[in-house]
Order: C-alpha cells, then structure tokens, then sequence
C-alpha cells in the first residue's frame, strides 16, 4: 500500500513537473522572447506570419494541458483500483513518453521555421574554422560517461551470477550501446551536417553544440545508471520500486533538457535588417 | 572570422567564395599554415553545392593560396602571399584557347566551332 502510495505521488510530480511547469515555463519564455526580439525589429528571425507562431504556442499549450488531463486521470484511476503495481513502470514509461509528445510536434514547427528561412535567406555565413567533433565535447564528462559505460560490462557479468531473466542483462549492454552510437550519430550530423540556422553567429552555433554535446553525454550517464538500477532492483528483489524509479527518470530527463532549450545569451543582431526575408 | 555569400549577386558562388577567403587571408586574418574548413563543412555551412566549393578551392590551390594536405585537411598556403589575385577572365581564356586548339587540330572549322559554343552555351545557361 506504501508503495502505490510512494508510486501515486512521484507520478504526481512527473504530471506537475513536465506537462505543468516545464510546459508553462517554455511558453512564457517564447512569449518573452517575441518581446523582446519582436517581428518589426528583428524580421529575420520570424519567416511565418505571426500568427503562425501564436497557433503554434496555442496548440503547445493545449496538447501540454491534454497530457495533463490524461494524467490526472491515470493517476485518479490508479488511486481508486486496487493493483499489485507490476504495471507501474510501463504506466511510467508510456506516460512520460505522452509528455514529450508536445515538446517533439514543437521541434518539428522549429524544423519547418528554419527551412523557411533557409529558402528565404539571401546571404549565407560560415566561419573559416574546421569544426571538430572533440571541440565541443566537454572532456571531464566524456571521461566519466566513458567510465560509466564501460563499467557495465562488469556490472553485467557480475549479474550474470544471480538468476537474471532477459538474457542475464546482456540486453541492456545491447541497448546502452545502441543508444550511444545513435547520440554518437546525432552528434556527428549537427557539427558535420548543414547548417540550420542561416544567419546563426559561427559562435552561437559552436555554444549550440556544446549545450547538446553536455546533454547527450549527461542523458547517456543518466541512462546507464538507469539501466544499472532497473537491472539491480530485479536482481534483489525490489521490483516494487521499478515504477518510481522510472518515473524519477523521466523527470531527470526533462531537468537535464529543459536549459538546453532556452539559451538566452544568443547574438540576435544577426536577425535584423531582414526586411527580405520578411515579406516572403 | 566569417566569409559571407550573396546569392542574389550576379557573382558566380565560386568566385565570391574565392573573393571572400583571399580577404580574409588578405587582411591577415588567416595566417599561413592556418587550418580552413573541409569542403563538406564549407558547403553544409553555406548551403551549396560541394563541387562549388571543390571548384573554389581548386582555383585557390592553384593560385598558391591554400594547399591541400591530403586527410590532414586544407591549410592557408605557406606562401601565400598577400598581393596574389585570381584572374578569372584569363583562365577562361586559357582553357578556351586549349580547347580551340584542340578542335582545329581534330579537323573542326571555326563557324562549326561557333555554333558548337553557342549551343553549349544555350545548353548550360
């Protein structure tokens, strides 16, 4: 009973922290960030009409509060059914991921407003610095995501020794790597790939990728420890806690995301006198 | 430092590609032996074309302006020096000349070779 309990109330955290704060927070900076960088002064930086943006602001924040909604309900209905809480962790899991949903269809409007301004813009900029993929990974965290990967493998073979379903934990190697090579891919593609953005500051680009560099390296951390724990709980019979900790996990995701999205500290001159790509 | 293009210019890409990096390395910016971007990154950057870029950095190589070490990369050329222009209206001429030449030598008339070039020229235009 003490465990659905614990399970309800960190569920409620997960429901109040992304698709409450973290959603009310992004909308509130986009909305300063029209403000203070408005359409008149700084056109370039706005390739739709503005009421394309306030349609996509309008619809973040009704798919944000629709997935709050679902959550209250799952969280209504967990509190008033009895259950043994196996399901907890997938419950977690398939929520968490309906959480990020609006945060996806957002990127995706993002994706849509830089191609715009791709086919808008009448100059392009580069700077004449090779770009390589070590300048923008943090050394420090690289060594310790390193030491935390490797230190799977002899996790693994030491659980190996206990009763462990799924292949002795094999599979979470498989998927560790696998998750590490697609970051690794991803990575590769933003610093060797086209540039997005064409009026972005060769320096607000280098920053940019630092930022996703320390985010993939810290969820790769975050996952491995993960993957470690969820293995662990298994091996010592706590699988009653699966559930809050991968609800707890999806949190520490969106904590370890949510600065990346809003760097404030970007040269936006380099969106003025755009009058162009504007009126396209 | 950052090299800017204008697609609206009447400019070919290369030879504003090729303007632009000889002011940067003209002004000092760029120091011999300074390490430049691949032709894949200087391409994605500028949304072009890599054989634009290959072509730009072809005619730099030639003219002594940057030099190509292999999987190193490209570097500002040891000896590039400051006063080095580009004559692009001699080049055509050059490569015109040697492909005349080679057409006369094949037996071809000039009004042939006329309407050859005219044609190629309607064809690429």
């Amino acid at each position: 009973m003490h465990n659905q309990l614990l399970f309800c109330l960190v569920f409620l955290c997960q429901i109040l922290l992304i698709s409450g704060w973290m959603a009310r927070k992004s909308v509130m900076n986009m909305r300063s960030l029209h403000l203070s960088f408005p359409p008149t002064e700084y056109p370039r930086m706005y390739p739709f009409p503005p009421a394309h943006y306030e349609r996509v602001q309008r619809r973040f924040m009704v798919a944000s509060a629709m997935a709050g909604v679902v959550g209250i309900v799952i969280l209504v209905y967990l509190l008033n059914t009895p259950r043994d809480g196996s399901w907890d962790h997938a419950i977690a899991t398939g929520y968490g991921l309906l959480q990020y949903l609006p945060l996806v269809l957002w990127e995706f409007s993002r994706r849509a407003e830089l191609q715009m301004m791709r086919d808008t813009a009448t100059t392009r900029r580069a700077q004449l610095v090779p770009r390589r993929m070590l300048d923008v990974l943090p050394r420090k965290l690289l060594g310790l995501a390193l030491l935390v990967y490797l230190s799977l493998f002899p996790f693994v073979v030491y659980v190996n020794q206990f009763d462990y379903p799924w292949f002795g934990g094999y599979l979470n190697l498989v998927i560790i790597s696998g998750m590490n090579v697609g970051f690794f891919v991803m990575l590769f593609l933003q610093v060797h790939g086209k540039k997005l953005d064409p009026y972005q500051d060769g320096q607000d680009r280098q920053r940019h990728l630092q930022e996703l560099a320390r985010l993939l390296l810290l969820v790769s951390i975050a996952a491995t420890l993960f993957a470690m724990l969820t293995v662990s709980l298994r091996v010592f019979d706590l699988t009653h806690l699966k559930g809050v900790s991968h609800s707890l996990y999806f949190q520490l995701l969106a904590l370890l995301a949510f600065p990346t999205y809003h760097q404030r500290n970007l040269d936006y001159d380099v969106y003025k006198d755009g009058s162009q790509a504007a009126s396209a | 430092m950052e090299i800017t293009i204008d697609l609206e210019s009447p400019e070919p890409l290369y030879a504003q590609l090729i303007s632009e990096m000889k002011s940067v390395i003209q002004r000092g910016l760029k120091k011999p032996g300074d390490p430049l971007p691949s032709i894949r990154q200087l391409a994605n950057d500028l949304d072009l074309n890599s054989k634009t870029v290959a072509k730009a950095y072809r005619l730099l190589e030639r003219d002594q302006l940057i030099q190509a070490r292999g999987v190193r990369g490209t570097y500002v050329h040891p000896e590039a020096s400051v006063d080095n222009s580009l004559d692009i209206s001699g080049l055509v001429t050059e490569e015109l000349s040697q492909a005349v030449r080679r057409l006369k030598a094949s037996g071809a008339t000039e009004s042939e070779i006329r309407i050859g070039f005219s044609q190629v020229m309607k064809q690429t235009s």
